[in-house]
């Protein structure tokens, strides 16, 4: 499992401010340091180590001098263990500083010396803890870079494997984070293996990218080309999404959605042929093979989940993401998501139309298309009225939530017909824009005053407007749930329009439609 | 501890602990469907000496979903002796998953407009709101 590692951006300054201050330091100035907890935030293919809450140093209980380095003391450790051991799960970290380089966001090399001063502190920190929770060490240096190393010891179980080097400081193995991802409102990720060299940096095409490069650079592609964005629901928005997401250079997209293209569907769904619907494909399907034949980053992968967001199978791959889009237009989606942003430090970005039309004038009589981040130093989704509690709990009642009810025609010709929500792929080419240049504002900080809140196109008016809302509500709880990682519940469940299909499908699996039969019947 | 209440959220296990602790009367989850529990509570009343008892629908996920509705035994009667009729649905499918002990009667009580449930505390809350919604009836 790939390892990385992950802080808030008012965590990363505080840390800076704690390390360096503001005085520039020199070579041989002391270093500084400190212990913090760490938790862990799991996907199927990442673990990421979350910085937690900072544990102060009394005077005198990290010192240093050229002769011994930097000594954090047992006390400071002694005090450490005890504070984190209250939190469930959660493990022990310890940075120090170091004055070079000054510039650049290198990520620094652990001297001989920090390697073994820190195998031996943490082998003791390791087994003074509980099975299972991690340690680590890191290094920030007055440029920028960070590096992070976990430390696995194996854990005696005898007297003699107590004695034993396997089993002690020397025996440790050493795991570097590969990426530092700094969170909130933005996101900046940073190299995090000191031994990755320049030749496996993300590699850019920079001839097919060369209009956007003009834009922000080669660094900027880079970024792009290393991120990884997933997209929950490939309906209208997620489809067209994934297709301009793959054309920008992202060099990773998650795709997760369980359901299948049909021709109710396919006036929405760009890029998918009729022969696509006549074969009943997954929508992740087609929108895996339309991504990659569409990829202008040269090492670009797609992964197509058949799944639903708001079940724990479906929530797993979206947590290897740096960026997480909900397309789902589902309350029950966006409440999860809207707790995983915060939890597992992955910035969301919402995205969805709603149209209300006059039967009678057959003109739109009202709708909005709106696009919503929320994250760490963001506002969260239910509290810029994405959704409510109602509207999630009433999601997970039942298969038909969500389905549009025409009140004033025949009741009995609405219920046969089981009626959609009304839908212009215009409106869905809208949303996908709009949330892809979110995406850049976040990742790449291109339009920093973008990056924040809700954007709505109001339809009947044709006016594009800022939601007011830039804060959570002062009883809303998701600032507590930052950084909290796997600690924290996230209310999955079983999401019944999945169910529904997934039985159906069990009983009886899809057979090919004929489309000049389609409706017919 | 049931094996059906083993089996549920910690935050939910600790939701009805809590409800014991303040109710004394026997609480406990009799199943399980999709993503809510029926939760029996044996002295729901409706403010007459004799308490009546119901199954609460309770999101697993409590409290970051809310309760929805609940299924009696017997047609409820509000405090002025009357039938409640609100949202009343008698033989409701909501009721098959406690059918065999009894639940024969539905009411679709959502928690629309009622204040958001922030803690596991808050389940006595919602005990006593339904209560209040029966006596009101």
């Amino acid at each position: 499992m790939k390892l990385e590692f992950a802080l808030t951006e008012k965590q990363h300054k505080d840390v800076r401010d704690r390390l360096f201050g503001e005085k520039k330091l020199q070579p041989n100035d002391p270093e500084h340091g400190f212990l913090a907890a760490i938790l862990t935030a799991t996907g199927s293919s990442r673990r990421t180590l979350l910085l937690g809450p900072i544990i102060d140093p009394n005077p005198g209980d990290v010192s240093w001098s050229p002769k011994t380095g930097l000594v954090m003391s047992h006390k400071y450790y002694s005090r450490a263990l005890s504070a984190i051991q209250l939190l469930p799960g959660a493990g022990l970290i310890n940075v120090h500083s170091h004055p070079r380089p000054e510039t650049g966001i290198a990520p620094p090399k652990p001297s001989r010396e920090d390697l073994a001063a820190d195998s031996k502190e943490l082998c003791f920190v390791s087994r003074a803890l509980p099975d299972g929770r991690p340690v680590a060490a890191g290094i920030v240096t007055q440029g920028g870079g960070i590096s992070v190393r976990e430390y696995a010891f194996r854990r005696p179980r005898s007297a003699v494997e107590a004695q034993s080097r396997e089993f002690g400081p020397t025996g440790a193995t050493i795991v570097f984070a590969e990426r530092i991802r700094i969170v909130g409102p933005g996101l900046r990720i940073l190299p995090g293996n000191p031994s990755t060299t320049a030749a496996q940096q993300e590699d850019i095409d920079v001839n097919i990218n060369d209009s956007s490069i003009l834009l922000w650079g080669e660094r900027g592609q880079r970024i792009l080309s290393g991120l990884s964005v997933g997209i929950a629901g490939c309906g209208g928005v997620g489809g067209i999404l994934a297709e301009h997401l793959a054309r920008l250079g992202v060099g990773t997209l998650v795709l997760v959605d369980y359901d299948r293209l049909d021709l109710a569907n396919f006036n929405r769904s760009q890029g998918a042929t009729r022969s696509d619907v006549e074969s009943r494909q997954p929508k992740v399907e087609v929108y895996a093979r339309i991504a990659s034949s569409a990829a202008t980053a040269p090492n670009f992968k797609v992964l197509a989940f058949r799944e639903s967001v708001a079940e724990p199978a479906g929530l797993k791959p979206p947590l290897d993401c740096d960026i997480v889009v909900g397309a789902a237009d589902d309350a029950f989606a966006r409440q999860v998501l809207d707790h995983a942003a915060y939890s597992h430090l992955i910035p969301v970005i919402d995205g969805g139309t709603t149209l209300i039309p006059n039967f009678v004038s057959m003109t739109l009589q009202a709708g909005k298309s709106q696009v919503v981040s929320a994250g760490p130093e963001h506002a969260c989704l239910e509290c810029q009225g994405v959704y409510t509690r109602e509207e999630a709990t009433v999601a997970r009642e039942s298969a038909s939530w969500g389905k549009y009810v025409v009140t004033d025609a025949d009741a009995e010709q609405s219920t046969k017909e089981a009626l959609r929500a009304p839908s212009v792929i215009c409106n869905n080419a809208l949303v996908a824009g709009l949330i892809g240049l979110r995406i850049l504002g976040i990742a790449l900080g291109v339009t920093p005053a973008t990056v924040r809140g809700t954007q709505r196109y109001y339809v009947e008016s044709g006016t594009l407007a800022w939601g007011a809302v830039k804060k959570c509500k002062p009883d809303c709880p998701k600032p507590s749930w930052i950084g909290l990682g796997d600690l924290h519940f996230v209310p999955t469940g079983v999401d019944l329009r999945w169910r529904e299909m997934r039985e159906r499908e069990a009983k009886e699996p899809e057979t090919a439609l004929d489309i000049d039969d389609y409706g017919k019947t | 501890m049931s094996q059906v209440e083993a089996g549920l959220p910690e935050r939910l296990r600790q939701a009805l602990e809590h409800l014991r602790s303040k109710r004394a009367c026997d609480v406990r989850v009799d199943a399980v469907q999709d993503n809510f529990a029926y939760i029996w509570v044996s002295d729901v009343a409706n403010g007459s000496a004799e308490p009546m008892g119901g199954w609460i629908r309770l999101p697993l996920v409590f409290p970051e979903a809310n309760p929805h509705g609940l299924v009696t035994r017997e047609a409820v009667k509000n405090s002025s002796g009357g039938q409640v009729t609100d949202a009343h649905n008698p033989g409701h499918d909501m009721c098959g998953p406690v059918r065999s002990l009894g639940g024969a009667h539905y009411y679709s009580w959502t928690w629309q407009n009622c204040p958001v449930l922030r803690s596991i505390e808050d389940i006595v809350g919602v005990v006593q709101w339904y209560e209040r919604r029966i006596r009101n009836g």
